[in-house]
């Protein structure tokens, strides 16, 4: 049943003071109508506001963190960013403007998968029926495709922007179903992804500039294939199901609030890069601001008076254009939570790089060799977004992996514990344990020679 | 072919764990606070507590939800003492949570002008939402006990709660959100 988003009971529910077949009722409007748990979401906020203002006291709820954490362990992504659940879903700018085509091509993606050849309009409501859509498309991943000044919109593909506009306002359900189906499906059916290539060093020498994009959009797929291989099999992924990117964005991070502009909020870190010595790390967190607005490109240009060359981690393009289904341009509902690796040539005291979301000159943020953290005291956000990362360079077998091998990683998940481990989540947590025991099976697996 | 009635469903996982956290999110974190002596762990404890939750049959756990949870968070906040090895410094850790609660004059002044500044906006609402909202948060009342206080229905209390707390959302300046 369709719960009005003025039903009382929502709010009774957000305050814990429905229950029985109610609750039950309310609970499940929650994790299917994205309109509901937004609106539960702002109550909850609502109520630790007066509790800790008129109440007095400390505020014995969740953080929207904390909640996100929880609902994260469910197999789901966090709900950030949401535009109000008072906005009606079909009056968002950003859906009015391309939703005819993501109905029409979703419509082609339903019927794909049923195996008849019409374009049939398919009448979609918030809470998809992601089951319809075909595991192809559910598990393609964000290829960056793109370079300089161009955004990426403007080569998106309309099947692509579908698929991005679709998850941008669906995000939990579509991770729902995707780690659903991912737990479901027989080993066999897992390996079938597209072979990845990894992303290419850019250089500096012979170009006038270097700059690189700052996607905006992971997929979904990579860090539940990552947990049942390893905790039902004890077997590691095949390397077409390990996307660097996905794994670091399975996760919540600090909200960003370094710089803002063009409906954008990010912010930038620099620290070395502990299995490299002659690398540093550059972690950009992007996400949509308050309130989605026209989509417009986030950059980080290098400055080639210092940076050598630099390369995104993750995002790998894909081997055979044949498999082209995959998702291009973005879903800003879910932040993400990006790493560049450098080599630097210079050792002087200028710029670094700099990030610049759309195109206000006020909207960019620059980078000095002084703000450069050594990984050990860069935010704990980073230590364990590089620490994924880490693993999955080492289970890509990826070039320049410095000094990373299985004994390393080890060295430094042991680390991470050790420094973080009064502050980690559940979710970290849980993650370190998967990690080690990934980093614990490419050590077997080098002794052996295999 | 009759209408399947949305709660006959079985009641998947996810839906357990949010209406978990609807009920007893705030029971258990006052619960947890009674044994970590910290707001702070006692959320973690209680998140940790709905994350283990996900991995529980539905089924098994349904009929016994309160008492799973209180259980888990029990343990969950008892490993939490063992590991930090804080047992026997919890004495000394009330002394030091005592002493770092102690505010500044100016502090002070900041949260008396913050809480009279929600107040004013608390107050600009129509006089029963506003006295609903109060016996609320500043009491901590329940539906019920508002019910009982002011000889509304306790449908009509929700309704004056809801009401009044989504024009507070509107109303409310962004430095007080």
């Amino acid at each position: 049943m369709k719960i009005d988003i003025n039903d009382p009971r929502i709010t009774a529910f957000a305050l814990g003071e429905l229950t029985g077949s109610e609750a039950i009722e309310i609970a499940r409007a929650v994790r299917s109508d994205l309109r509901v748990r937004a609106a539960v979401e702002e109550t909850r906020e609502t109520a630790a506001l007066l509790h800790g203002s008129v109440g007095g006291g400390q505020v014995g709820l969740l953080t929207t963190e904390q909640r996100e954490a929880v609902h994260s362990a469910g197999g789901e992504g966090p709900l950030t960013q949401l535009t109000s659940a008072e906005v009606s879903f079909w009056r968002r700018p950003v859906i009015v403007a391309i939703g005819a085509a993501a109905i029409v091509t979703l419509g082609v993606f339903i019927t794909q998968k049923n195996g008849r050849d019409t374009r049939e309009v398919v009448d979609i409501e918030p809470g998809w029926d992601w089951s319809a859509v075909a595991m192809e498309n559910l598990t393609s991943p964000v290829v960056v495709d793109y370079t300089g000044d161009k955004p990426p919109h403007a080569q998106t593909e309309a099947s692509a922007t579908a698929v991005a506009a679709a998850i941008r306002e669906d995000t939990v359900s579509f991770r729902e179903e995707l780690h659903k189906r991912i737990s479901e499906q027989d080993a066999e059916a897992l390996q079938k992804l597209p072979e990845l290539k990894e992303q290419d060093w850019h250089e500096a020498q012979g170009n006038s500039g270097l700059t690189l994009p700052v996607p905006q959009a992971s997929g979904a797929t990579s860090w539940p294939l990552l947990q049942r291989y390893i905790t039902e099999n004890s077997a590691l992924p095949p390397i077409s199901a390990v996307r660097i990117e996905e794994m670091v964005n399975h996760f919540h991070y600090k909200t960003p609030s370094m710089l803002r502009g063009a409906g954008l909020v990010a912010d930038i870190e620099l620290c070395n890069t502990p299995w490299n010595p002659a690398t540093m790390l550059l972690a950009v967190h992007i996400s949509s601001d308050v309130k989605l607005t026209a989509e417009a490109a986030a950059t980080v240009s290098f400055n080639i008076q210092q940076v050598s060359r630099a390369r995104l981690l993750g995002y790998s393009s894909l081997k055979s254009s044949a498999t082209n289904s995959s998702i291009r341009g973005m879903s800003r509902s879910h932040g993400n939570y990006v790493i560049y690796e450098l080599e630097l040539s210079g050792d002087s005291d200028l710029s670094i790089a700099t990030l610049q979301l759309g195109d206000e000159v006020a909207a960019s943020l620059t980078v000095y060799p002084d703000q450069a953290k050594s990984w050990f005291t860069s935010s704990a956000d980073l230590r364990f977004a590089s620490t994924v990362t880490a693993t999955g360079m080492l289970l890509t077998t990826t070039t320049s992996a410095g000094e990373l091998d299985a004994s390393r990683l080890l060295s430094l998940l042991g680390l991470l514990e050790e420094k973080d481990k009064s502050t980690l989540s559940g979710e970290r947590r849980h993650a370190l344990t998967l990690l080690t025991r990934a980093a614990e099976l490419v050590d077997v697996s080098t002794r052996s020679g295999d | 072919m009759g209408e399947k009635n949305d709660t006959d469903m079985a009641e998947t996982s996810s839906e357990l764990v949010e209406r978990a956290i609807s009920e007893f999110e705030s029971p258990l974190i006052g619960y947890a606070k009674t044994i970590v002596h910290d707001l702070d762990r006692a959320r973690d404890v209680v998140q940790d507590t709905f994350i283990r939750l996900y991995q529980q049959d539905v089924g098994k756990v349904n009929s016994g939800l309160k008492s799973w949870l209180f259980t888990v968070c029990r343990n969950r906040a008892l490993d939490v003492l063992r590991k930090e090895k804080r047992m026997v410094l919890v004495e000394d850790e009330i002394l030091d949570a005592n002493a770092s609660n102690i505010k500044s004059p100016a502090t002070i002044t900041a949260e008396q002008e913050r809480v009279a500044m929600v107040k004013s906006y608390i107050a600009r609402l129509p006089e029963n939402q506003a006295t609903a909202i109060i016996l609320k948060f500043e009491k901590g009342y329940s539906y019920q006990q508002i019910s009982e206080e002011t000889g509304l229905t306790t449908g009509n209390v929700g309704f004056l709660i809801h009401t009044g707390m989504k024009r507070l959302r509107e109303t409310l300046p962004e430095n007080l959100k």
